[in-house]
């Protein structure tokens, strides 16, 4: 993998619980490759941050969405539905990255056409290796495309 | 984390032309711990035979992923990716696109197309290994695929 | 008029011969009146009473019917009128002694002479004559006398020398101004001969007008001088005339002297102006103050084109002005204030104009009246069209300025219309290949032009043997002020015209006409547009060059480009190939590689060592294989790839490079190091690229007995930057500096370095799109520097001129 010129991998998280929050955080922090870090706590926020308006008028485009379903103000499932509806953003992998287990939630997501669909665990060292898998394979392995 | 998804094998649908590049995914494959059924056409058209269950196919289980090469004889891959993510039913299926193109347009082509993701098949055997046991490690242990 | 006296004893008388008084009292020329004296008791004469009157008494004193009245009744007012008629009769009447006097009798008017006497004591006999005449006469003489007694005072006291003398020449009278004139005193001239004053010079002249006087009658005035007593010589003026005796034969001449010493100077000093004013250069005339010329000197006389002064004289001095009215305003002016100056249209004899320059002042006399106009004018045609070429030039050098070709040639063209006063114009240049080019006529003539095709460039060929051409090809002005006959449909009539070719050099660069002006052109007309075009023409002869040199811009831009063209047609050839052939290339090495490595895996451990060597024999080979298609795929796309320059900070350039190279670094324990690092303007993907390629060269090629280590800084010249990285490597040789950049040439053998050889070419073909260069010291055993430069005024502008030509491809 020809590495020469990279730039930080830019990761978006839509994610209302800090607790959550800042476990990922740590889990990227150990990665590898260089990458940053955008987290923005509903729904609303996260399509401000994608159209760029207000104050994240100079915010860049994330390489890679983890998108939690449950949040405040917008829903995931509405963000999700807008992403891969807007011909600007449907090209960027949507990780749903969610609590619920639920059938509907897995069928609505990938109907939705989220990339893929993961439930976090509970327990703390399995997240860990859960956003590490992620890291891996997405930021690795897959070819993310280019803006 | 142990889930129902695991219990059974997984049901692979490779798309490839290349004999040699499948029987090496095969390979690969093997060499996986994990339990799995590859189903493999090799090109377009049989694609979406079997997914359609047609003809030969009608007794064809519906993989729980596809594994995807682009440039396939007869229909093209980006074809069959468009045909199948519009189709209610099959659009849920995860595409994991494996070529040997590093294209960008095609990377970002497919992923317009709602391609779950992309991957270039490496050069290097050991890298292949690899990306096959990482793919297999996400997509069929980390994620949730869709139920049937 | 004899006083006739009568006796005393009048009763006598008349008693005696009554009838013989009565007619001689009847008849008598002389008043008579018989009168009773009354007095009052004071014995004072209070009045009389008329007893008797003669008829002359009542015709002398107007007195009628007055017998038997007293005199207070028959003459109002005569107590107070003639008072003293009272106390003289009443004398006479009481004392009998006669008296005679005489009273201005104021009732009639008259002046009587009265003579009284008493014949009886209380009476009075009066007897009146009338002396009025006598009276007048007397009077007259009296005030005669007054009157000469005056005169010849007058005469004596006068400043106007006078004298008289006899016709020998001896003085009668003389005052005191002539004394003085003539230097002698009165005694002196008491015997004097007269004759003596005139100068022998003069006296044949005198004796002209002598005779003249003598022969008419009438008195004569004439010039002479005087000898004086000092023996200098003084100009006169003499009044003569004659005095005849009873028998009219000449006695005596008096003479009135005037001393014009005085007159004959200003005489002198007028001549001296006169001649002044005759010779003078300057034109000059005297017109007196009904505007007629009385004076005119040659200079004038030549200057206004006539032949003699006679012809000026006598003439209106508006005739001198081309605008009469102007003229008459310039004299009201001149008179109200004294003075004029300024400049007016002058008139010649032959109708031509010019311009004069005129002062006007009033010529007073002594007092202080106008008498004159005094003119003194000067032809300043020359030095109005000297100021009018400068005006000219200015304008058309601030016109020449312009940088809009358009504008500059609609402003010279304008001009020329102005200064030449004419309707319709035409400017143009030649281009280089000899066709004129009009970029600017007069409206009239693109309006008026109904031609279909209003070309505004004519080609050599096509100009055929107008005016204009002739005037070009033959480098000559051609002007006319006869009108064209034959004029093509569709064009104006041309009345007059000029057209002068723009010379530059000896070659003609332009062309520039004029035409109907109302008047005809003159020689200054043609003069003028000859000015103008010798100014305009090195700008012309710039603009060609310009044009020229524009074109041949054109060229070489083209031919630039088109080499530019093919230059990024082989980068993108070359890219597509190398893209097509590694990626064709690629498949078949996977295979190759892929089952290799299949067959390690499988069967590793049940073959022999020969068999686990040709396995990694041909593994290696195959991991080769990729990475030198890898690298010649970069190789090509360093052009076509490359994005645009940015500014960039190259401590993160650095940072991201040396990320990249952590598991080689910490594989080596290298460490890194720098100075502080510039921002720059970059490709950043690129120069990290090359940074991360000879830091990584620098690890690599490390010293066995020390740990490598590279330190990198940056140096800033005028113009750019220069980056160098150094390492405390094995070092190279320097006569093989040359090969380093070539593409896959290595120096050290097969398999001791890892490499494909490719790195340090593509570095090079890097930093040589940033226009910079690439180039290397070393020191074998030391280690090795090497530095890249990049200019500081890096511009996109390449690669936009690069994306056009490849969007165009």
């Amino acid at each position: 993998m020809n590495n020469y010129s990279q730039r930080p991998i830019e990761i978006l998280l839509v994610e209302d619980n800090p607790g959550d929050v800042r476990l990922t955080r740590e889990a990227l922090k150990e990665y590898k490759m260089a990458n940053k870090l955008h987290v923005v706590g509903d729904g609303e926020q996260a399509i401000a941050f994608l159209h760029k308006s207000g104050a994240y008028a100079n915010k860049p485009r994330p390489d890679v969405i983890l998108l939690d379903l449950n949040l405040p103000k917008k829903d995931g499932r509405e963000v999700l539905a807008e992403i891969k509806e807007d011909d600007l953003l449907k090209q960027i992998p949507v990780v749903i990255l969610t609590m619920s287990q639920l059938e509907e939630d897995i069928l609505t997501s990938y109907d939705l056409h989220a990339n893929c669909y993961i439930t976090k665990p509970l327990d703390i060292a399995q997240f860990i290796h859960v956003v590490k898998t992620i890291e891996d394979f997405w930021f690795s392995i897959v070819k993310l495309p280019v803006k | 984390m142990i889930d129902n998804s695991m219990l059974r094998p997984v049901d692979i649908l490779l798309v490839e032309d290349n004999p040699a590049d499948i029987r090496l995914t095969r390979e690969a494959l093997k060499e996986n711990k994990m339990a799995n059924n590859l189903s493999v056409v090799v090109d377009g058209i049989e694609a979406m035979n079997y997914l359609r269950k047609k003809g030969k196919y009608a007794k064809a289980t519906k993989p729980d992923i596809i594994f995807l090469d682009l440039n396939l004889p007869k229909k093209d891959g980006r074809e069959v990716l468009a045909e199948l993510k519009q189709d209610k039913d099959l659009k849920r299926i995860p595409i994991v696109i494996l070529t040997s193109s590093q294209a960008e347009e095609d990377i970002l082509k497919t992923y317009n197309l709602h391609a779950n993701c992309y991957i270039t098949k490496p050069v290097d055997f050991d890298q292949f290994l690899k990306v096959v046991q990482s793919v297999e490690d996400f997509w069929l242990t980390i994620v949730k695929l869709p139920p049937d | 008029m004899e006083n006739s006296n009568i006796d005393s004893d009048a009763e006598g008388l008349l008693g005696e011969s009554n009838e013989h008084f009565h007619d001689l009292f009847e008849n008598m020329l002389e008043g008579v009146a018989f009168c009773q004296m009354i007095f009052d008791d004071a014995e004072n004469p209070v009045d009389w009473i008329y007893l008797y009157v003669n008829p002359a008494f009542g015709s002398l004193t107007g007195l009628e019917n007055i017998v038997g009245m007293h005199a207070t009744e028959a003459i109002s007012g005569i107590q107070e009128s003639s008072s003293e008629l009272f106390e003289v009769f009443g004398r006479v009447a009481s004392t009998g002694q006669p008296e005679s006097f005489e009273i201005d009798f104021k009732p009639s008017s008259l002046w009587l002479k009265v003579s009284a006497s008493s014949p009886v004591k209380n009476y009075f006999v009066a007897i009146f004559e009338n002396i009025t005449g006598r009276k007048s006469m007397e009077e007259e003489l009296r005030k005669s006398e007054d009157h000469s007694m005056m005169l010849a005072d007058l005469l004596e006291k006068s400043s106007q020398p006078f004298a008289m003398r006899f016709l020998d020449g001896k003085m009668s009278i003389y005052n005191d101004a002539f004394c003085k004139l003539v230097g002698y005193t009165k005694e002196e001239l008491v015997d004097f001969d007269a004759l003596q004053l005139t100068p022998l010079e003069w006296v044949e002249r005198e004796k002209v007008f002598l005779d003249e006087l003598k022969d008419s009658g009438q008195s004569v005035q004439y010039e002479k001088e005087y000898i004086r007593k000092d023996g200098s010589r003084v100009p006169i003026e003499v009044f003569v005339n004659l005095i005849r005796d009873d028998a009219g034969q000449p006695k005596q001449y008096y003479g009135f002297y005037t001393d014009i010493t005085e007159r004959k100077r200003m005489e002198q000093e007028l001549q001296l102006k006169d001649f002044a004013f005759k010779s003078s250069i300057t034109p000059e005339t005297i017109a007196n103050m009904e505007g007629f010329i009385t004076n005119v000197n040659d200079s004038f006389v030549k200057t206004w084109g006539y032949e003699s002064a006679d012809e000026l004289i006598g003439m209106r001095m508006s005739m001198c002005h081309a605008d009469p009215n102007e003229s008459n305003m310039v004299i009201e002016t001149a008179e109200k204030s004294g003075f004029w100056s300024g400049e007016y249209i002058a008139k010649k004899k032959d109708g031509s104009t010019f311009i004069a320059m005129a002062q006007k002042s009033l010529v007073l006399n002594k007092d202080g009246n106008p008498i004159a106009l005094y003119t003194a004018a000067m032809d300043i045609t020359d030095r109005k069209r000297a100021e009018e070429e400068l005006r000219i030039r200015a304008k058309i050098g601030e016109i020449l300025l312009i940088e809009n070709d358009e504008e500059m040639f609609d402003e010279v063209l304008r001009i020329v219309l102005e200064t030449l006063e004419s309707e319709y114009g035409v400017f143009g240049y030649l281009d280089e290949d000899g066709a004129l080019v009009e970029p600017t006529m007069t409206r009239q003539i693109w309006d008026k032009c109904q031609v279909p095709d209003k070309r505004f460039i004519f080609p050599r060929d096509t100009w055929g043997n107008s005016t204009w051409a002739r005037a070009i090809r033959e480098k000559r002005t051609i002007y006319s002020n006869i009108s064209s006959e034959n004029i093509p449909e569709g064009h104006i009539g041309i009345t007059r015209h000029i057209s002068i070719p723009i010379i530059h050099q000896g070659n003609v660069v332009g062309l520039v006409q004029v035409a109907n002006k109302i008047t005809d052109y003159t020689t200054d007309d043609i003069e003028m547009l000859e000015l103008i075009g010798n100014m305009v023409a090195p700008i012309l002869d710039a603009r060609l060059q310009r044009d020229r040199e524009g074109k041949m811009r054109e060229i070489a831009e083209n031919q630039l480009k088109g080499v530019l063209q093919n230059l990024m047609r082989s980068n993108r050839d070359l890219e597509q190939f190398a893209y097509v052939a590694s990626h064709d290339l690629q498949e078949p090495l996977r295979m190759v590689s892929s089952y290799v490595k299949l067959l390690e895996r499988r069967y590793k451990g049940n073959l022999d060592a020969d068999a686990d060597d040709f396995i990694n024999f041909a593994v290696d080979g195959a991991v080769r294989m990729q990475a030198l298609i890898n690298d010649l795929l970069l190789f090509s796309r360093v052009h076509t790839r490359g994005k645009e320059f940015e500014v960039i900070n190259f401590e993160d350039v650095l940072a991201t490079a040396t990320n990249n190279l952590r598991m080689q670094i910490d594989e080596n324990e290298a460490i890194i190091t720098h100075d502080p690092l510039p921002t720059i303007m970059i490709d950043r993907a690129q120069i990290t690229q090359v940074l991360q390629n000879l830091i990584s060269n620098g690890i690599k090629f490390h010293r066995d007995e020390e740990s490598p280590r590279v330190h990198v800084s940056a140096k800033e010249n005028d113009d750019e930057w220069t980056i160098s990285v150094q390492d405390n490597g094995i070092g190279i040789e320097s006569q093989y500096y040359d090969r380093l950049f070539i593409i896959f040439q290595r120096l050290n053998e097969k398999g001791k370095y890892p490499g494909t050889g490719i790195g340090l070419a593509i570095c090079k073909r890097i930093i040589e799109r940033h226009d910079g260069r690439i180039w290397l010291e070393s020191e074998p055993g030391t280690g090795s520097t090497f530095y890249f430069s990049i200019p500081k005024n890096l511009k996109n502008t390449t690669s936009t001129i690069e994306a056009n030509l490849l969007e165009q491809l």
